[in-house]
This record gives C-alpha cells, structure tokens and sequence, in this order.
C-alpha cells in the first residue's frame, strides 16, 4: 500500500506530460488534415531523395 | 543537380533516352538483351519482358498513339506554362518572407486523391529550393517553404503546371488560418477534457466502489489531491472559454448559457476545494471533482462539433482577395507612342492608372472607359442578367466581366475601396443571419436559463430551512441537471452527421439551416437542359446550305457555351468576324464579309420554330432578318434520370419541369418521363413567374438547376439545388451545390432531410422531456450532483448517438439509390 505515496502522483504527473505532448502536437498542426495524414504511412519515403540528380 | 527551372520530375524524360533505351520506358537496355518490338516501321529495342507485354496491350487497345504523343512532348508537359500571377512582380505581394525563407500558400485544383497530393509534393520537393511542400486534401490547399525570395516562383509554378495542377495563390488566407487557430484551440480544450477526465474518473472509482473506507485519510487525501491538480488543468485551460463568456455576458447585462455553467462549475470546484483543504473531504465529505470534469467534457464536445460545422460553411464564404482577379494589366506611356504592359497585383493600382481588360476577364476596380466598348456582366452586383454595353466615358463597378470586346480604362479608386469590397461583407452578413439560426430555440433559452437561476436560488433557500447541511449539494444538482446542454446539442449534432452524410455523395450545404428547409418540400421543379438531358455534342444542319457551318464556327469564336463548343468543334474553316457580341440566353451577333450575322435562339433570329437558327441581317425583310440555315442540338436523357425521378414520385413529391427550350421538344422529354406539369420557352423571369404560382398553390418548392441561365429561378425557389457546381452563381447562392453531376443526389439529399427532420424533432422533445423531468427530482433532493451530471452526460449522449444514427440513414438511402 505504501508504494501508492510514491505512484499516484506519480501518474499526475505522467498524465501531465501527455497533456503537453497532446498540446504540441495539435499545436504543430498534426490533427489539422486528417485526411491526408491518414495515406502518409503508405508514402515510400525511405526511398533515395529525388533531389540528388540521377541523370547521367 | 536539378536547377530551378528544370522540368524533369525525378526520372529521366522518357523521349531524350528513347533514341537509345526502351522504346517503352526509356531506361537503358540491360547488355545482351535483344528483345524489340516492332514500331515505326523498325524494330525497337525494349529493355524486358514487362514492357514489350506493356506495348503490344497499349497497341492491342489502340492506344499506340501513347508513343507519338510522348515524342512531341503533349500531355502534362505541353501545358507547362507560367501562369501571369507568378511573375515575380505579382508574386511577391502572395508570398509571406521571414528571413532567408519565403512561404507561400496555394490553392491547388486537380488533386484527387493522397496519390495526388504526394505527386505535388514530391514534385516540388525535386527542386533544390523547396524546404518543404506539404498539401492539405481537404482544404485542396499546398503550404511551401523555400529558401530565397519571389524569383522562384516561376520555377514552381511551372512545375506544379507541368505536373498537371492549376495553381493560384489562396486567397482569404488570413480568414482561414483564423479558422485554423480556433479549430486547433477547440480541439486542444477538448482532448486535454478527455483525458483529465478519464483520469479522474479513475482516481475516484476507489471511492463509487466504496473503497476508501478501509483506507487511512492520509490516503484519501492523496488520491483527493492528484484528482484536485488534475481537475485545476481542466478549470484553468479546457473551460476556460465558459468563464470567459459568462464574464462578457454578465458585464453586457445578459443571460447566456455559459452563466449557469461557469456557476456552476465555479461552485463545484471552489467548494470541492475547500472541502479538501479544511480536510472534511478526508472525513467523507463528497467532493465534485468528478461531475465538474464529466460536465465540462460535454459541454466542449458539443461546442466543437459546432464549431467545426462553421468552418464547413465559413470555407465558401468569398471574400475580397477571392473576388478580385489575380492580376491586372497596366499600361505605361513610354515617351513613344507604343504603350508599355505590366501585369501587376490589382491591389497596386491607383488612381490614374491605365488598365487594359479583355474578353472574359472581370474588373479589378471602379474605373471609367477610355477606348472601345464591350458588354459586361454585372450580375453579382445588380442581379441583372442582361449584359450591359459600356462605351467611352462610362463608369464600370469593380468585379464586372468583359463579355466581349477590350476596354482600355481609366482607375478611379483603389480596388480596396470599390463597389466589390461590400460585397462579401453582404454576403457574410446574409449568411451568418441564417447559418446556425435558431430562434425559436434563443427565445426559449433566454428564459430558460433564468428559470434555471431562479430554481437553483429557490432550491437553496428551501433547503436552507429545511436541512442546511444538504442546500449546497441541492443547488449543485439543480444547476447542472437543468443545464440544456442536450437541447443545444440536439440541432448543431443533427445539422453536422446530416451535411456529412451529403458530403460523401458530393453534396454541399450552401447554408446551415437548407435542409431542415428541404424536408418539407412537396414539389420540385426541374431545369431540362443540363438537369434531365445532356447534348450529345453532336449538332445536324435540318435548313440550309453546307457552308453556313463556317459562318456559325466564325460568330461562336472563343464563346464558352457547350453548344458553341459544338460548333467550334466542326472541320471548317472560320472566316474572320468582327463586332462580336453575346446576348446572354438568347445567342451571338457578329459581322463577316460586311453583314451582321445573328446565331441563337429563332425568336433572336427573327425566325420562326425550334433549334438554333443562322439569319443574315435583311433591313428589307418584315422582321429584319433572312434565314440562312437551321440547326438541331441532338440531347439525351442522362442515364440515371428516370431512376431519380421514380425516386422522387415514391418519396411522394411532386414533380414539375421548365425549361427555356422549345414546347416540342420540352413535350417530348416530358412524354418520355411521364411528366405531367412542364412548360416550355420559358424565360427566366417566366421560370421566377411559373415558381411564384406553383408557390400560390401551396406548394414547397425545391427547384433543380445548373445555375447556367436558370439563376433567378434558383435564387427565387423556397429551396435551390445547382445540380454541377460551374457557375458562381451555384457556388455562392444555392442552398445545395451537387458537386456530383447526378440527379440521383436529389432524392437522396431529400431522404436526408427527411430523416434529419425527423431525428431532430425527437431529439429537441427528448432534451426538453429530460430537463422537464430531471429538474423536479433534483429540487427535491433525489439526486446528487454526480448523478445530476451523469444524467447530464446521458442525455447529451442520447442526443449525439441518435443524431449519429442520420449516418446510417445516409447509407441505406445511398445503397438504394446506387444499387449497381
């Protein structure tokens, strides 16, 4: 019972910290387009940048 | 690296490597491949196996002109052009600059799909400047980033064009990103209540499950304080907005709702509070944490499913910048007698200045004609639909269009200050009055929420004299039981799953309040052309010689109409035609060789019967014209006509047809759908005419059009729907816009009213029912705060859960429409 002293405030401030996370990221504009967001995952972006110039 | 002004996307252009890679797909031939097709009368190599089956499907399809057409560069990257607004000059008056680096926002048409969207993206990432590209599909909307000024512009114009977009810079930015600000506040308070109060419904289970008691007070007093800090978070930043609100209206002398709520939630959490700090709370005094935070999430959830449904609306509202054209030409006297031409920003000219404006582009701002004449539209301003010829010395309001002919002018007052600047104000106006109107529900409310300060008052003062001790917790419980949330929910929650439900067919709410107006319709009333029949783009001579084609082709120059498309279309060649002029729903006037030409409509021709008629100008005839020859648009019935139509006649409705056309052909198609009411050769006052009888006979009106030429009808129905969402008109003054080109949408929006209607009706008695119900039990003390807010929360939810149900409503309409 004793680890409850420890581990309930504890948890406020875990709560806390989610809080914030949730405020950056409405803040930073990741719920502004749902749409959009929701096929990013399917996007290869891992492949090599097409920046680099591959023309012979 | 890619310069700026390269074309490429990220692969190398298939023509250039062509001459020595695949035939197919342009890559290098693999050493010792020796596969070809044979193409061009000679075997061309192809690097594999998939792209020789790739060509010999595109030949078997008949689709081999793929190859030629990519050889002379047609497709996307023939329209790669840079586009006036992004000439440098303009440019920079769109773009925002914030050090090394330049944003700009555009509005992009042409995205369809997330594959779209990635498209531009990439594509415009490609070029060495671009930070970032990143688009909104909702909002059709591309956010860059790029390190430099506005001499890239051009460069990522030509890109997004060659890449098959229409680009131009977005307007009313400052308006959205308002929107944005608040969405993103809304959306903030709302998740941190969700949260919070899940968090504290879990601190307090300990004490609903009677748990507490075993424990020592110090342990209760702990769980009390992690529930009081979580709870200051939600008091503080999530109902932030109620205690703002009761503060304006208090001070303004005024009862809103937030009164009673920033009362109540005051009064539980200042006296839970106290409780916990004079440690009764530990003792077993109940604390109200857990109502308070319950409340407050309820509350929030119904204010941002508001919310979001005006931004819905707001998104369409035009404003100043919208209207305005992206640019202006200036004339500049260079000491010679040629004048110099700039394209600049509209909003940089001034007064004196001279602007050269053409056929099809609107006025930038108040200005007096210098040199020739035109007709111009000034229906925004006016609502005539007749155009109206201007000359030298003329004054034109701002936001007029040039039909034909090219005006040199003379700029009066800055575009800032015209006739054009009221304008979305009105609008704005307009909307707003009937947007989210309510006013049966505001009358009531007004007295309700004193009724409802007045019970909480009288409850405690009862209480007081009968048992002191529980007054507080009475008045708590009457405060927020007679809360009407659920009432206030009930309409914004119906109105948001039922303009979602339109949205998936492609429907859109020109206003709030269209369809609890649509449900009681009993008649609708159809346009035929464009509505019911669509030209086949196919057009026969019936009357007259072969070579009239290439009269017609000449006087239907450069005029945007599907049936001068029609024309335009033909093999002929076009002889020159000057002195050109629409009459706008009646046809075009033009002089070739020396005489005057009129093209349209027989009565405008001077002619007699049905079809499109070309007359000579004959001042020796009675009615000043000759025929030359006689034409006939072929239309069809669309194909999901009579679907739609029999629909509509189960759904119990009325159906009616008008049309401009003529009565043969108008009875025909009425025949053909079994129509009974139609009318033909109907003007569009004699459309405002027929409507305003229909109306006298004590019908509700829905009226169907495309908005093209049967605008004052659809401004005169009880309710409009433009079936395409071409013209302006239909954007920005119907109730419905059918982005979809099917009459289908029509009976489904109707049965979506209908439910909606229905579903709203119960949910208002419902809420009403709860609070007449719920408010007696509470003043004589059957029901605790935490009970109170339950029951609260329990109505809302049965409200938004029925609301939600219109959705699936939405769908078995959709299935029984759609069933193929």
């Amino acid at each position: 019972m004793e680890s409850l002293i420890v581990l309930i405030p504890l948890s406020v401030l875990l709560i806390l910290v989610a809080l914030k996370a949730f405020l950056w990221a409405v803040n930073s504009g990741q719920f502004d387009d749902l749409e959009r967001e929701a096929a990013r995952i399917l996007e290869d972006d891992d492949l090599p940048s097409a920046k680099e110039d591959r023309s012979p | 690296m890619n310069t700026l002004s390269a074309t490429a996307p990220s692969k190398a252009p298939p023509c250039s490597a062509a001459a020595e890679g695949c035939y197919h797909c342009g890559l290098p031939i693999p050493p010792g491949q020796v596969l070809t097709v044979p193409a061009e009368g000679d075997a061309k190599p192809v690097c594999c196996h998939g792209c020789e089956a790739a060509y010999y499907w595109l030949k078997d399809q008949g689709l081999d002109r793929y190859y030629a057409l990519r050889e002379q560069g047609l497709g996307h990257a023939a329209k790669a052009e840079v586009p006036a607004w992004a000439s440098p000059e303009v440019a920079a008056r769109y773009i925002t600059k914030d050090g090394e680096e330049a944003e700009l926002v555009l509005a992009l048409s042409g995205l369809r799909c997330a594959a779209c969207a990635w498209l531009a993206e990439k594509g415009l990432e490609t070029l060495p400047a671009v930070q970032q590209a990143q688009v909104q599909l909702a909002t059709e909307r591309l956010h860059l980033r790029w390190t430099g000024d506005e001499s890239a512009v051009p460069a990522i114009a030509e890109r997004l064009s060659a890449l098959g977009f229409e680009a131009a810079p977005a307007r009313s930015e400052a308006a959205a990103e308002l929107r944005r600000r608040e969405h993103r506040k809304g959306l903030a308070r709302l998740g941190i209540a969700a949260l919070v109060t899940m968090q504290i419904m879990m601190l307090s289970l300990a004490d609903y499950l009677d748990l507490l008691s075993d424990l020592t007070p110090a342990f209760r007093q702990l769980l009390l304080w992690a529930q009081a800090v979580l709870a200051t978070v939600l008091v503080t930043f999530s109902a932030a907005p109620f205690f703002q609100g009761a503060w304006r209206a208090l001070k303004q002398q005024q009862l809103t709702m937030d009164v009673p709520i920033a009362l109540a939630l005051g009064l539980a959490y200042g006296a839970s509070i106290m409780l916990l700090a004079t440690g009764k709370a530990a003792q077993g005094a109940h604390v109200y944490f857990d109502s308070l935070v319950m409340f407050t999430f309820f509350l929030l959830a119904g204010r941002y499913a508001e919310a979001q449904l005006r931004h819905q609306f707001a998104e369409s509202d035009p404003t100043l910048e919208d209207l305005l054209p992206l640019t202006a030409l200036r004339l500049r006297r260079s000491g010679t007698e040629e004048d110099a031409r700039e394209t600049v920003h509209p909003l940089d000219l001034s007064p004196g200045d001279r602007i050269l404006v053409s056929a099809g582009q609107s006025v930038p701002c108040e200005a007096i004609v210098q040199e020739g004449s035109a007709a111009l539209r000034l229906d925004h301003l006016t609502g005539e639909a007749e155009p109206q010829p201007r000359g030298p010395g003329d004054a034109v309001p701002a936001g007029a269009t040039v039909l034909d002919g090219v005006l040199t002018m003379t700029v009066r007052q800055p575009a800032s200050e015209g006739s054009l600047a009221a304008l979305p104000a009105l609008l704005a106006r307009a909307r707003q009055s009937q947007a989210g109107e309510r006013p049966l529900l505001d009358r009531i409310a007004r007295h309700f929420f004193a009724f409802q300060l007045l019970v909480a008052l009288g409850a405690g003062l009862l209480w007081l004299a009968l048992a002191p001790e529980r007054a507080f917790e009475i008045v708590l419980a009457t405060l927020i039981i007679a809360c009407p949330c659920a009432l206030s929910l009930a309409t914004p929650a119906a109105r948001t799953t039922g303009a979602l439900a339109l949205r998936q067919q492609g429907l859109r709410l020109g206003r709030g309040d269209s369809l609890e107006r649509l449900a009681p319709i009993t008649q609708v009333v159809l346009d035929k052309t464009g509505t019911l029949t669509e030209p086949t783009g196919a057009l026969t001579c019936v009357e007259g010689p072969a070579s009239a084609w290439a009269l017609t082709k000449a006087l239907e120059r450069d005029i945007d109409h599907p049936l001068a498309r029609a024309f335009q279309a033909r093999p002929e060649a076009a002889p020159p035609v000057s002195a050109q002029r629409v009459v706008v729903g009646q046809g075009v006037e033009g002089c070739i060789d020396g005489h005057t030409y009129r093209l349209g409509r027989p009565r405008f021709a001077g002619a007699e019967g049905t079809g499109v008629v070309l007359s000579q100008a004959a001042p020796q005839s009675p009615s000043g014209w000759t025929l030359v020859a006689r034409f006939q648009s072929q239309e069809a019935l669309r194909p999901e006509v009579p679907e739609a139509l029999a629909a509509l006649r189960a759904q119990g409705v009325k159906l009616a047809l008008l049309s401009g056309d003529h009565p043969d052909r108008v009875a025909a198609v009425a025949r053909e759908l079994g129509l009974e009411t139609w009318e033909g050769d109907a003007t569009p006052e004699g459309k405002l005419e027929a409507l305003g009888r229909f109306h006298a006979a004590g019908e509700r009106i829905l009226y169907v059009g495309d908005g093209l030429n049967d605008a004052p009808a659809l401004g005169g129905a009880g309710v409009s729907l433009a079936l395409g969402a071409e013209s302006r008109f239909a954007q920005d003054a119907a109730d419905m816009v059918s982005f979809r080109r099917d009459l289908r949408t029509v009976p489904y929006a109707l049965g979506v009213a209908r439910c909606l209607r229905r579903r709203l009706h119960r949910n208002l008695l419902w809420a009403a029912g709860y609070n007449v119900a719920a408010v007696p039990l509470a003043v004589a003390g059957l029901v605790t705060p935490w009970l109170a807010a339950l029951g609260m929360t329990l109505s809302s939810l049965i409200v938004l859960v029925h609301a939600q149900r219109l959705a699936q409503d939405g769908d078995r309409l959709r299935e029984a429409l759609w069933k193929a």
